[in-house]
């Protein structure tokens, strides 16, 4: 299968010093959902900044859908590649929640933008927030407003820069959801994440970065098992593959639905 | 790219009194504005990059330069033909050089026009060094030694540190909205400043929200800027601080008798 996005040797560094990224080569497919996890400072942000052309590469090469990245604008590359960003108040500029969310849609031309706009704001759940001004939200809404606006473009793939960080867990439950959502309708999701639960509920697979480099890629079972690289980058494993694991599970539960029936299996 | 920040370093001019890199900051920018002459402000323009090379941040100000290369090539040409028209222009043509239509370039102008990039860069570098090789609370202990009452010298302190952290919010601002299809560099004149509107808005609010933040803290703190203060690092002069001092007053001196004596200056 044709990657979506290819990355060929690419390092970067602001102002040519200290490599942030040394030598990246990966390869995401259509319809994957894949998490990026790794400490704090590893280049995770910095990596998926190449996806829709806020950076260029110094040395290598990132492909999207074979569009060389060095050679297109942002905006050219956000009509494929929508990046939600960490903080939601980046970008909240508008009177409305609607105009808010119109706003991308009528930038890239999208056909009917009133319709689109209107929809993406039904799929995030804020249908009856409309007409307030996004600046009342909460920071929950304020997140998949965020969400809205990007999926409002109607790009291929989906960039979620730690869409959980500070959330509640109820909001993270509907994130989750949406982004399941986007599963059924075959978008490329890259969920940037601290958030173990988040990263082995949703993702196809897991990279792991640590300064600068792809340490491994693989399942979320296959990741999160492996005690020694989970140490490594300072994550802890999601609660419930640790208790999978003390009580010896031959494979870890990634969910607790996964863990309630290998549980009954074990007991019949 | 962080805008002016301070650089840890173990440098010459790390070590100096953060008054004596005042001081010279502030010669350098007289300097400057006494000589008009393009060899004069170029040798002064090489000295402070050399300043930046002593203080191991040149490849910090190097990029910084690059960035104001749009203004400094502005300036050459705005220089090189309208400086009949400026409060020190005279009306008179000296040698013309060359003619753009109806405009006309002549000797003086043109020795205008490569002076002024050279004054403009020396006068934003020398801050520049000064900022980047002293700390934040050594630049507001300075400036209370030197006579300014501590409100001021803390105001001015913080807002050299807030302009790095609004440059900052500034370009994640931009490239949030860029992600959403906005192009800044694309129209006419008037499109262009409508279309920094979604990133002034939420930047206004950043703004807002930092000093709030801010004021909180230092609240919580016990901040009065009122009270009397101490500081726990003492500035102390060296003898290389005062052999400077010397040497940048010297050199003050020497060069307002050198302009008075029509040395450095375009006839």
């Amino acid at each position: 299968m044709n990657s979506i996005i290819n990355t060929k040797n690419l390092w970067f560094a602001y102002e040519n010093r200290n490599w942030i990224l040394r030598g990246i080569n990966i390869d995401i497919y259509p319809s994957e959902i894949v998490s990026l996890i790794g400490p704090n400072g590893c280049g995770k942000t910095t990596l998926v900044k190449h996806f829709n052309g806020l950076l260029k590469p110094v040395k290598g090469k990132v492909f999207v859908k074979d569009i060389d990245t060095s050679r297109a604008s942002p905006a050219e590359l956000s009509r494929i590649v929508g990046y939600v960003f960490q903080n939601p108040n980046y970008q909240i500029f508008s009177a409305t929640v609607f105009e808010e969310t119109i706003f991308g849609p009528k930038n890239f031309g999208v056909e009917n933008p009133e319709q689109t706009a209107f929809s993406s704001i039904k799929d995030v759940g804020l249908e009856d927030k409309m007409k307030i001004s996004p600046f009342s939200l909460s920071l929950g809404e304020k997140e998949r407003l965020a969400i809205a606006s990007v999926l409002a473009i109607t790009p291929q793939v989906f960039i979620f820069d730690e869409p959980t960080t500070g959330q509640d867990r109820s909001t993270t439950k509907k994130i989750i959801k949406i982004v399941n959502r986007m599963r059924k309708s075959n978008k490329t999701v890259i969920i940037i994440t601290h958030d173990m639960e988040l990263a082995s509920e949703c993702s196809d697979r897991v990279f792991v970065m640590n300064r600068g480099i792809i340490e491994k890629v693989g399942d979320p079972h296959e990741i999160f098992s492996d005690e020694r690289l989970l140490r490594k980058i300072q994550l802890s494993p999601p609660t419930i593959v640790t208790i999978g694991k003390s009580l010896a599970m031959n494979s870890v539960p990634l969910t607790v639905e996964e863990f309630v029936k290998r549980l009954k299996n074990e007991i019949d | 790219m962080k805008l002016i920040e301070y650089k840890k370093k173990n440098s010459v001019i790390h070590k100096l009194d953060a008054r004596t890199k005042l001081i010279l900051c502030a010669t350098l920018i007289l300097l400057a504005f006494i000589f008009n002459d393009p060899l004069f402000l170029f040798a002064l323009f090489l000295f402070s990059i050399y300043l930046s090379y002593l203080a191991e941040i040149h490849h910090e100000v190097i990029p910084r330069i690059k960035i104001l290369a749009p203004s400094i090539i502005m300036s050459f040409f705005l220089w090189a033909l309208f400086h009949r028209w400026s409060l020190f222009g005279s009306t008179e043509i000296v040698d013309v050089v060359f003619t753009l239509g109806p405009l006309t370039v002549d000797r003086i102008g043109l020795m205008y026009g490569l002076a002024m990039p050279f004054r403009v860069m020396t006068v934003l570098i020398s801050p520049i060094i000064f900022l980047m090789t002293t700390k934040l609370s050594d630049v507001i202990h300075c400036l209370t030694k030197l006579g300014l009452p501590y409100p001021w010298a803390f105001t001015f302190g913080l807002s050299t540190k807030l302009v790095s952290v609004i440059g900052n919010e500034f370009m994640t601002i931009k490239q949030a909205q860029m992600s959403r299809g906005l192009e800044t560099e694309k129209g006419s004149l008037i499109k262009r400043i409508k279309s920094h509107i979604p990133i002034i808005v939420p930047l206004t609010i950043k703004g807002i929200e930092l000093s709030d933040q801010l004021g909180m803290s230092m609240s919580i703190k016990g901040f009065n800027p009122n009270s009397k203060r101490t500081f726990y690092r003492q500035l102390k002069m060296r003898k290389i601080d005062f052999l400077i001092l010397i040497i940048c007053l010297t050199s003050l001196l020497v060069s307002v008798v050198m302009r008075m004596g029509g040395i450095g200056v375009i006839v």
